[in-house]
């Protein structure tokens, strides 16, 4: 700043304090307001919206004059009607081939805030649909992202990083919604082809435990007989995938969150001080030694920080989810199958919720759920962050 | 959505354009349905040829938001792909406003399968059972032994409500019923999806050569709203084929002057035409009904 008048002069603020009469004083101190008025402008409007979300979403809640039980956002009793079936399994008819019907009472977990008979707000589908994107995206992306971090930081020559670098840059200014059309196009064809192979389709849905969260979508060819194998196979764990699930989504998220996790890791294994690496180079360690077990276990809880907020920028995606997950408001673990995350139900759904009323409140209190999920992570992030810091200075 | 929304705003940027060029002329403001902002786009571009003192503006958003500002009084008109709620015609009334119903085309919805299907045909109980997710497996209603796999619309769209409370009879769709941006995306997956079902405006499908469109038995025979290639624009219109619905226009009050011309236009043979395009124009009896309403 006002380098033209005091070209010479390179030390801070000369004569600010003393000449407190002067133009140029009255002038830093006019930025210096000016600039603070903006930094406090982000943090009211974070304020705001936070406070929006808790008035508007807790208005819905019956304690607060609206209609909706805290209790209806984990479950409801329905009235379902259900279709008898007879002891094989085949379905009973009347004698004009219209179906028989009786009614059960059961609890539900269902998402359903246009029904006709009664609303149904339970959070739990939505939760699980968020986290059945979210944590595989995190655990992926992670996995790839800490070694990309590592090779740029430790590893790398001046010349590759400038290659890497700014590629990685270029992915993290991809817009969501480009990488939600991708899923949508190109992954989903990719999962569904991998699942279908003879020998992954074996392991997926044969291997106990592994097949409740990876059963593949029946979706061959009808003369193929892997087709009845499928069905038979699904048939015995009740779940079959889907062509659009939450592993297409998750894979989608994971090209989104690795410029995340890729930046805060390296920024981690920056700052761990020269001498260690110095002290283990000394000892007679190669390189790739150093970095892997002398880098990285200080480093460790910067890098668990690049996780955690890797997570929390899944959890709070939208397009990706929203276009790629087929978002069906189901409970199934299942990652080939669907699932709709909380993002995508606000997206969707608050265009045509009618103002004020109950769905709408709704909305905003799942919104206010998702706040807090990201919140909480955010901090925690900053928190391990800002100890993995100190460590380092005060302990170097 | 997303698709409909891109182009609300292409709409209302043209509009913004248009206005700016002509503040002389007078000006006549239409909101509400996305399913209907296409044909409502044309319905002006071509009205305003036929008469150029008039613009007419026109943007969507869904027939909820349409409604809402015809009864605050934003606009002379609504598109609404559904009726006025009881809620919102004592809302209305309180704030002085009238609203008056007219009809402008019909929307056939089809239910379509994935062309390798062996399923043609499907009741309405069998629909029913098979939407709200009671009947999972094809080969319940004469298909092979293969899992159905639902695809359907979002909960707050007007095709969603209305095929709920025509079809299931009020009964929620079964949670495993994957939710797509609009009916475009629903052609698609039902085109990859040999196990998929789904339902639609019939003007989405009709040119489609990988999915079917189902026929429908209400009460009497089996109906399909397709007939050789073409969107069976008779059955649909008589009310034979019976999953369909009108698309209308509301105003505030019996239209007056420049508002009742336009509407007296959509309904006239220049009108229908564009109707026709995309979906089914109204039969003869109808839009002369429709044409006496106007004169109070």
């Amino acid at each position: 700043m006002a380098t033209s008048e005091t070209p010479t002069s390179t030390q801070a603020n000369p004569g600010l304090r003393s000449d407190r009469s002067s133009a140029k004083y009255t002038r830093e101190k006019a930025i210096e307001i000016g600039l603070l008025s903006v930094a406090t402008l982000a943090v009211v409007s974070i304020a705001l919206i936070f406070t929006l979300l808790i008035y508007q979403g807790f208005q819905g809640l019956k304690i607060f004059g609206g209609t909706i039980e805290l209790s209806d956002f984990w479950s409801t009793t329905i009235q379902k009607q259900e279709i008898v079936r007879k002891p094989d399994g085949g379905v009973k008819t009347n004698t004009d081939g219209s179906f028989v019907y009786e009614t059960k009472t059961e609890t539900g977990y269902d998402w359903q805030p246009t029904s006709s008979s009664k609303a149904k707000y339970s959070l739990v589908p939505l939760i699980i649909g968020t986290l059945k994107v979210a944590v595989p995206a995190a655990i992926l992306g992670s996995l790839i992202s800490i070694f990309v971090a590592i090779f740029l930081s430790e590893l790398a020559s001046p010349q590759v990083r400038e290659i890497v670098k700014p590629a990685l840059e270029l992915i993290a200014g991809l817009p969501s919604v480009v990488v939600g059309f991708f899923a949508l196009v190109t992954i989903a064809s990719f999962v569904q082809w991998m699942a279908h192979m003879p020998i992954i389709f074996d392991i997926l849905s044969q291997t106990p435990v592994l097949n409740r969260f990876f059963f593949p979508a029946c979706t061959f060819a009808q003369e193929d007989p892997l087709q009845q194998i499928c069905l038979q196979r699904a048939q015995g764990i009740g779940a079959a995938g889907t062509y659009l699930n939450t592993l297409v989504g998750a894979l989608g998220m994971t090209l989104v969150i690795i410029p995340v996790i890729t930046t805060i890791a390296e920024d981690a294994l920056r700052s761990v001080p020269n001498s260690i690496r110095d002290a283990s180079m000394a000892l007679g360690a190669s390189r790739w030694q150093t970095a892997f077990t002398a880098v990285v276990p200080a480093a460790v809880s910067g890098l668990t920080a690049a996780v955690i907020l890797g997570l929390g920028r899944a959890i709070g995606e939208t397009m990706i989810v929203l276009l790629a997950t087929g978002n069906a408001s189901i409970l199934s673990p299942n990652l080939l199958e669907s699932g709709r995350a909380i993002t995508a139900t606000i997206a969707a759904e608050l265009g045509e919720a009618v103002a004020g009323g109950d769905h709408y409140n709704a909305l905003f209190f799942i919104g206010a759920v998702l706040f807090l999920f990201t919140f909480v992570l955010n901090i925690i992030g900053e928190i391990v962050v800002n100890n993995a810091r100190q460590k380092l200075r005060g302990g170097g | 959505m997303l698709r409909t929304s891109v182009k609300s705003v292409a709409i209302a940027l043209s509009a913004l354009v248009l206005l700016t060029s002509s503040v002389l002329a007078e000006t006549i403001t239409v909101k509400g349905s996305d399913t209907m902002v296409n044909m409502a786009a044309k319905w002006a571009s071509e009205y305003s040829k036929v008469n150029p003192k008039v613009q007419v503006q026109v943007s969507g958003g869904g027939s909820g938001t349409g409604i809402k500002a015809l009864i605050d009084g934003q606009v002379n008109l609504a598109n609404a792909s559904r009726q006025f709620k009881p809620k919102e015609i004592s809302t209305a009334e309180s704030n002085g406003i009238t609203p008056v119903e007219i009809k402008t085309a019909i929307d056939g919805l089809a239910v379509v399968v994935n062309g390798n299907n062996p399923v043609k045909k499907l009741t309405y109980d069998q629909l029913s059972a098979i939407f709200t997710g009671q009947i999972t497996n094809w080969k319940d209603v004469g298909g092979k032994d293969a899992p159905i796999s639902l695809y359907g619309r979002e909960n707050s769209s007007g095709t969603y409500e209305y095929f709920r409370e025509e079809v299931l009879g009020g009964k929620d769709y079964a949670a495993s019923t994957k939710v797509l941006q609009g009916t475009a995306a629903l052609a698609d997956a039902i085109g990859k999806d040999v196990n998929g079902i789904a339902y639609g405006g019939v003007g989405y499908f009709a040119t489609r050569k990988d999915i079917v469109t189902l026929d429908v038995k209400k009460k009497g025979g089996f109906v399909n709203p397709m007939l050789k290639g073409q969107i069976n624009d008779r059955a649909i219109s008589q009310g034979v084929y019976p999953i369909s619905r009108f698309l209308y226009i509301y105003s505030n009050g019996t239209p007056s002057g420049e508002v009742k011309k336009y509407i007296q236009w959509i309904l006239g043979p220049e009108g229908q035409k564009i109707a026709g395009e995309e979906y089914v124009p109204l039969n003869k009896n109808t839009a002369m009904r429709e044409l006496k309403k106007l004169e109070g």
